[in-house]
């Protein structure tokens, strides 16, 4: 027990460096879908079929594609399919970015279609252009309702990163594998990296609940300013 | 297109949804300056016909003249020229519509809600904008409103900035689609009273209403409709005093008229 508990004070720096990669990949993926996703969900309400239909296909190929399949599909088959070689951390950021964005899309629409049609009438009436009024009424409002969905995405999308070890990307899991073949220490190991996953997403969960409940735009758009 | 009073010319308006003729051909022309009361019971088409004046409904068939505008099945057109989307908004600018179910932006607070179509569509100052819209807010007795969020505010007192929204853009003609109908009995007052003092002022105006005591008050014509048709049109004093059909006269008399 004691010699279990010195190998794991050993390999801390590996693991928390791990952690490290996990948490970046995680930021970098969510804050490259927010942005994607919108410019999507935007393709996919638009009037222009040239538009619309490949911004549905990018969405649903997005959604329904496993994870670790896209990951494997873009390290390996993007280099032969489109000429574009990653290292193998680009490779899962752009995989966990494809995942994410394609659920971003789907909440951002669905904010959007339930933005009250009173309100874009209201600003039709006022002489807005439809894209004024996407910019100034509609989107901002999209936006702040889909406040709840962006955040439980973002803890799919961290939890989602443990994959990313499979093309050796040195992740929190990746380590794992490395101590647990350096030491035989199956059982420990996978049992504390178990629980460093429960402890930090049970924590990144929590806050969500709390952020939805207590940002400006909880409730009804939030409280007055 | 002109600015100031413009007549409103309604001839042979179709309207469908579907299967279901709304409107059935309506024909009836609103001189310059005139206060109209939209009367009928629910689902006779008067909010459709209405809705139709502005473009948030297009018309099945005939045509309607506002101003110089000619709106038709086809689109909007103006010296004979089809009106592009942007120039259909900037139609729209002049025609000042409140709706039933006030529709103030949720996300701004008041005083924004009353300058975003003044310095967006119509390019005024920020300051410029806002200078007018505290005037209007204190014509509307709401002053103190201008940094509260309509979700804090009474259902009279959104409707009142919602009529003080659609005044910010000088409009020629006033569209009210039942402006009272969402309100508890005790705030319709207030609302009509700023219906009555500042919005109809000189402008063309539709009023699409329940309220008959109101309407004789303020209405210098009365339209009525029933399941689409138009029943009446004509003065107001005339149509209060001698309807023509005998279901207007009931209308009028279960109303205490």
């Amino acid at each position: 027990m004691q010699r279990t508990l010195n190998i794991l004070l050993e390999y801390r720096d590996a693991l928390l460096y791990g952690l490290g990669i996990t948490f970046t990949l995680s930021v970098l993926a969510m804050a490259l879908a927010l942005v994607v996703g919108l410019v999507a969900a935007l393709g996919t309400i638009s009037r222009h079929k040239l538009i619309r239909y490949p911004a549905v296909f990018y969405v649903e190929f997005c959604r329904n594609t496993p994870i670790l399949v896209q990951l494997v599909w873009v390290h390996y088959a993007w280099p032969e399919l489109f000429g574009l070689k990653f290292t193998s951390f680009y490779s899962s950021l752009i995989a966990l970015m494809l995942q994410t964005s394609g659920y971003l899309a789907e909440e951002y629409r669905g904010g959007i279609e339930g933005v009250d049609k009173g309100q874009v009438e209201a600003g039709t009436s006022l002489g807005m252009t439809p894209s004024r009024l996407m910019a100034k009424i509609v989107l901002p409002q999209a936006i702040m309702r889909s406040v709840p969905g962006m955040l439980n995405q973002f803890v799919t999308c961290f939890k989602s990163t443990s994959i990313v070890s499979v093309i050796a990307v040195p992740d929190l899991m990746y380590q794992a594998g490395l101590i647990v073949s350096a030491t035989f220490l199956t059982m420990p190991i996978y049992t504390l990296v178990a629980v460093i996953y429960f402890v930090v997403v049970f924590a990144i969960s929590s806050l969500v609940r709390w952020l939805t409940r207590h940002l400006p735009t909880a409730g009804y758009y939030g409280a007055a300013r | 297109m002109d600015t100031g009073e413009i007549s409103i010319d309604f001839r042979d308006i179709r309207k469908s949804f579907g299967e279901l003729e709304v409107l059935k051909g309506v024909t009836a022309s609103i001189p310059k300056g005139a206060t109209v009361a939209v009367l009928g019971s629910s689902g006779s088409g008067k909010s459709t016909l209405v809705r139709c004046i502005n473009h948030l409904e297009k018309i099945s068939g005939g045509e309607i003249r506002v101003g110089d505008v000619a709106l038709t099945p086809d689109g909007l057109h103006h010296n004979g020229r089809r009106l592009s989307e942007r120039r259909i908004a900037q139609y729209r600018t002049d025609i000042g519509m409140v709706f039933q179910s006030f529709n103030l932006f949720q996300h701004l607070t008041v005083i924004k809600n009353l300058v975003e179509a003044p310095i967006g569509v119509l390019g005024l100052s920020r300051a410029q904008a806002t200078e007018e819209a505290m005037e209007l807010l204190r014509k509307v007795g709401l002053p103190e409103k201008a940094q509260a969020y309509p979700r804090n505010l009474s259902g009279g007192q959104q409707q009142r900035i919602a009529i003080a929204r659609a005044l910010m853009m000088k409009p020629s003609v006033m569209l009210f689609d039942e402006p009272t109908s969402a309100l508890d009995p005790e705030l319709t007052g207030e609302v009509l009273k700023v219906v009555r003092d500042l919005a109809i002022g000189g402008r063309t105006s539709l009023i699409v209403t329940h309220e008959l005591t109101f309407a004789r008050d303020v209405a210098s014509h009365v339209m009525v409709l029933d399941h689409g048709v138009l029943t009446e049109f004509g003065p107001a004093a005339e149509i209060f005093s001698n309807p023509k059909s005998e279901r207007t006269q009931r209308f009028f008399q279960s109303a205490g008229l």
